[in-house]
């Protein structure tokens, strides 16, 4: 005991200097940034999604008028009881209101010349007259003629019975059966096909093949809304290649499939490419040396020295597929699939619940996804021993020129869609018309913002850029570095910067609406500007930044610290003058990658926007929704090359940064 | 601050150690520059640490010296204040220092990765811990160009420190932490990194280097040979204790107890029994040895090195043996043969013996040979101390 209590003493009279206070505030403001931007609404949505509604007609008493004289009837509950509801009724929900003319039809009104409710409940608010609140115990008195003007409001309670309600109703069963469907198409073809194109560019000597690489990223720079464009046009009613689908539409899940197959495509190649590219040559020459076939070495050294690869990139494109929510929005039509719920239930139909419902049921996939993904990165890491020898396959002319036109076909694929999208919007009407017209640019006279959202896209990117990376940055470097914080709230944070990865942006959008809209919430003002919009997108993007900083933070001493301490030097010299110079293309590598993603988001913002900060990702959305298709294209190749000189302007500044500043990197 | 301080010329701290060191010097001086007490560290439930006490003169090279794991590093590391000790006090200079920073301290330190800063130049790095004190800046340039020549690297003031090799990097980073003047240097396995032709150059260097500044220091090493040709004293750990504290002769000759007499050389064990004043058996057989007070009964371990084994005028020495030769392995100016002697069981000990005598003998395996144990020569540990491997 008392050796412990000598220890906590020694702990506590531990001096530390100004800038290591500072750099303990910097990261306890940091967890607390986390939380109320993170946890806090995911609180406000799980508990939103157990919320339940009820009509408490026992807390109503009623009496009627007859003949002069004032009849007691109890409560409205025994009352129903007696003259039993019609059947489809109003179900209770936040909005829902019984009008009281239904519990009093006229058969049983007859003879009746008033009535008095008295609102029994200590609370209040049963009653809403003439869009007024019941006061507790107020005794509220109508003539027959005026009972349409009051209505019975529920009231809240917790329970599971909207998770019942989700399972017991056909429709909203249906749109779990249909993601799971297209989810599973979707990654039964990327994955085959990313792994061909990754292993052609990683393995193979096909011609063409930083080509084919910048080709297979293009999806990654614009929403998911643009590939249910263009195949649209291709594939629509009147379009170029409809004869290919013979007869079937590509509205519904067809549609679905393919444009999903062209967003996820980029992300399933970049982790099989990684995962590729960490061929162990010993291996293919002791295989080789013992005689195995090429396709033998293919199936026991090629396929299971990528097989955490594999298993990675097919749950993260199920995982994005699933979540996504602007390709069926789209080209899904009347199928219905979970993201595309969670919309109808909260813009559509105003049931918060049943929104919350499905956004957790969303999450369910995306957890699990994100567990395999990082038990497969960390056995990924274990295979890479460090003595592995690279690999270089020898020329295959055969298989080369194989690869190279799955390749080709691939590239055609994106390309194609691409390009379908930039001639519907500069056509007058593709592809009837093909007087070229910039009318469909004429954005200001079309819904979704006009231009002004493509501005605010700017400006809400720029910010995101500039806060996202220096937040993750500064976060990273508090969880790797800062020894004077302790190893818990270390692990605390870590562990809440990996919750973003689970969580779909569309989830995240809908708590926001939960946790920052409620009335008494102080940081309420934030609702419906840009800052909160800027908020969500750097959360939305949190994991992947910040397991980004931690990687290339890794690689850094562990001592510089203490070495710049032993040298008495506060903690920011050593940050600014070797943390941050060292890790500069990793910083500019963030900032790229915060930008496009911020241009490119339609998913949690579809939910914050307001009047005054509409965005380009979600003009696409709105401008197809009202049917100006070749405008929506337009924006959405806006969007395109924005992204795109985004990704240039990194690579020039990178390479000129990289010759000024990391001339110590040549030996 | 402390006295020291980086206008201070290079090479004039006093170092008493000097005249000290030649007589063996084992107890420190009166005032000790740096005392540790009773310092313990856990991580945990584990102790990494437990209960050291140290205490190291002004000028003094001091090596910890241990397997991997037995908290070294841990050690060094609180006295630069990095770590936090559990218990214990740590005074430096007159100073108690226990509860300081790492900032409020007066040390340098190199570590066993050097954490060059790899954006700076050679120069940059070493100026590193004296910018932003309020030094002009002249001084600065001149301090630091009197590091590069006392560690040599003139010409590769500009490089990076990729662009150097493994020993450059490491006198930059003992350049670096000695740029400030500290009072103290602090060294972790400063040459482990590098290949076995270097450390040699480079652990005498580090010893002239050393001598002639006359900075107190600690140097962490779990190779042996590096302690016992550097050090003014040698601190043995072992499992977070301090086994024994002594110049490189005594815990070489005189090991105070099976493990330092296991970690420091090469050394045969036979375990025995006390069976009276002066003799020891084993199994059938009486050892002549100097019990020194122990009682007749006592299980005991004897210990002694290859060297010690006579093979000249066996006859005339205490404790003859008869064995034979099983291997033999050429080390040089002496081979090391394996032997397994008949009358203990056919146990096996390590032999060191001359290449005269081997030439002589005609030494070969399968060959019998008679070997004497001169009973000065055999140690005694109590058996009853905790296995140590
Ligand atoms: N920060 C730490 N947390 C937990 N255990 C540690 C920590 N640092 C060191 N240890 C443990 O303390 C023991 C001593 O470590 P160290 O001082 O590095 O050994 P050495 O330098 O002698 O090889 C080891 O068992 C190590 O695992
Ligand atoms: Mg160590």
């Amino acid at each position: 005991m008392a050796v412990s209590a000598t220890s906590r003493v020694l702990a506590w009279r531990h001096r530390l200097a100004v800038d290591l206070w500072l750099a303990r505030a910097l990261f306890w403001a940091l967890v607390l940034w986390l939380v109320v931007a993170l946890a806090l609404p995911l609180f406000a949505l799980l508990r939103k999604s157990f919320e339940v509604y009820r009509f408490s007609f026992a807390e109503v008493a009623l009496e009627v008028q007859r003949n002069g004289v004032w009849q007691p009837q109890g409560t409205l509950a025994e009352w129903v009881a007696r003259h039993p509801l019609p059947e489809d009724g109003p179900r209770p929900t936040e909005r829902s209101r019984q009008p009281l003319a239904r519990l009093l039809p006229e058969d049983v009104r007859t003879g009746v010349a008033a009535i008095r409710l008295r609102d029994l409940s200590a609370g209040g608010g049963l009653l809403l007259v003439e869009g007024r609140l019941s006061a507790p115990g107020e005794i509220i008195e109508a003539s027959p003629a005026s009972i349409g003007r009051i209505f019975i409001r529920p009231v809240a309670d917790f329970g599971l019975d909207n998770y019942r309600y989700y399972f017991t109703t056909p429709t909203l069963r249906r749109s779990l059966v249909n993601s799971l469907t297209v989810a599973t198409l979707t990654t039964l073809i990327v994955v085959p096909l990313a792994f061909l194109y990754a292993y052609a560019i990683a393995r193979s000597h096909m011609p063409g093949r930083a080509l084919f690489k910048l080709v297979a990223l293009a999806p990654l720079l614009v929403p998911s809304l643009v590939p249910g464009i263009g195949l649209v046009y291709l594939f629509g009613r009147q379009g170029l290649l409809t004869p290919l689908l013979f007869g079937h539409d590509i509205y519904g899940p067809i549609g679905i499939v393919l444009a999903s197959v062209f967003f996820t495509f980029p992300h399933a190649f970049l982790i099989l490419l990684a995962a590729l590219s960490l061929a162990d040559a010993r291996l293919y020459e002791a295989a080789a040396a013992l005689g195995a076939s090429p396709a033998r070495i293919f199936r026991t050294v090629t396929v299971p020295g990528a097989r955490y690869g594999l298993i990675s990139a097919a749950f993260v494109v199920f995982t994005l597929q699933i979540t996504d929510f602007g390709v069926p929005k789209v080209i899904g039509k009347g199928y219905d699939v979970l993201a595309v719920d969670i919309y109808k239930q909260v813009i559509g139909q105003q049931n918060f619940q049943m929104g919350a419902v499905v956004s957790v049921l969303l999450m369910l996939p995306a957890a699990v996804a994100f567990a395999v993904d990082r038990l497969a990165a960390r056995r990924q890491k274990a295979l890479l021993t460090a003595q592995a020898v690279p690999w270089n396959p020898p020329p295959r002319p055969r298989l080369d020129a194989t690869l190279f036109v799955t390749c080709s076909l691939v590239a055609l694929f994106i390309l194609g869609v691409l390009a379908t999208c930039q001639a519907a919007a500069l056509f007058r009407l593709w592809p009837y018309d093909l007087s070229p017209s910039l009318r469909h640019y004429d954005f200001d006279r079309m819904d979704g913002g006009g231009w002004r959202s493509y501005w605010n896209s700017l400006e809400m990117a720029g910010w995101t850029t500039l806060y996202g990376t220096v937040l993750v940055f500064c976060g990273a470097y508090a969880v790797e570095k800062i020894r004077q914080v302790s190893a818990p709230p270390r692990l605390f944070f870590h562990a809440l910067a990996m919750l973003p990865m689970a969580v779909p942006g569309m989830v995240l959008g809908l708590s926001y609406i939960f946790f920052f809209n409620s009335p008494d919430n102080p940081l309420r003002f934030l609702y419906g500007t840009m800052t909160i919009l800027v908020i969500s997108t750097i959360v939305h993007f949190y994991t992947v930044s910040h397991l980004t900083a931690v990687t290339a933070l890794k690689q850094l001493d562990p001592d510089f610290e203490a070495v710049s301490e032993s040298l008495k030097q506060p903690l920011w010299r050593v940050f600014g003058a070797v943390t941050v110079p060292v890790c500069l293309p990793t910083i500019l590598d963030l900032a790229a990658y915060l930008f496009v993603n911020a241009m490119t988001t339609v998913s949690a913002v579809v939910f914050l926007y307001s009047p005054q900060t509409t965005l380009a990702s979600v003009a696409v959305l709105n401008m197809d929704d009202a049917g100006d298709t070749a405008p929506a294209a337009a924006m959405g190749m806006m969007i395109f090359y924005t992204c795109l000189l985004a990704r240039l302007v990194q690579a020039g500044l990178g390479r000129r940064l990289l010759l000024r500043t990391q001339a110590w990197r040549r030996r | 601050m402390s006295a020291s301080s980086p206008s201070g010329p290079v090479a004039t701290r006093p170092s008493p150690s000097r005249s000290a060191e030649a007589s063996g010097r084992r107890q420190a001086p009166a005032a000790p520059y740096l005392q540790l007490e009773a310092i313990t560290k856990r991580f945990g439930g584990f102790a990494a640490v437990r209960e050291v006490s140290l205490a190291v003169a002004e000028g003094e090279f001091v090596c910890f010296l241990g397997p991997s794991g037995c908290g070294k590093t841990t050690l060094l590391r609180i006295v630069a204040g990095l770590e936090r000790q559990s218990e214990g006090r740590i005074v430096q200079a007159g100073r108690d220092i226990s509860t300081l920073s790492p900032r409020e301290r007066d040390f340098g330190i190199v570590f066993q990765s050097y954490a060059l800063f790899p954006n700076l130049t050679v120069r940059r790095n070493i100026a590193y811990g004296l910018e932003s004190r309020g030094l002009p800046r002249s001084r600065v340039r001149q301090r630091v160009e009197e590091l590069l020549a006392l560690v040599g690297l003139e010409p590769h003031a500009d490089k990076y420190p990729a662009q150097l090799s493994g020993g450059q990097q490491q006198r930059v980073a003992l350049a670096r932490a000695l740029a400030p003047a500290p009072g103290l240097l602090l060294l972790d396995e400063p040459l482990s990194a590098l290949d076995a032709k270097v450390r040699l150059h480079l652990r005498h260097e580090l010893r002239d280097l050393q001598r002639r500044l006359g900075v107190t220091t600690i140097m962490v090493t779990h190779d042996q040979e590096e302690a016992l040709s550097l050090a003014d004293r040698i601190v043995v750990m072992n499992a977070g204790r301090v086994e024994q504290i002594g110049t490189p002769i005594e815990v070489y000759q005189r090991p105070a107890s099976p493990f330092v007499a296991d970690f420091v050389g090469v050394t045969n064990f036979l375990e025995a029994e006390v069976v009276g004043e002066g003799r020891c058996r084993c199994g059938d057989l009486e050892l002549r040895v100097e019990t020194a007070g122990r009682r007749a009964g006592e299980a005991v371990l004897l210990a002694f090195r290859p060297e010690d084994a006579l093979l000249r005028d066996v006859g005339r020495e205490a404790n003859p043996l008869e064995a034979e030769v099983l291997r033999t392995d050429f080390l040089g100016p002496v081979v090391r043969a394996e032997v397994a002697v008949e009358s203990l069981a056919e146990r096996t000990f390590l032999l060191d013996l001359s290449i005269n005598l081997v030439r002589d003998l005609g030494l070969q395996p399968g060959m019998r040979i008679r070997f004497a144990l001169p009973a000065e020569r055999i140690r005694l540990f109590a058996r009853d101390a905790a296995p140590w491997r």
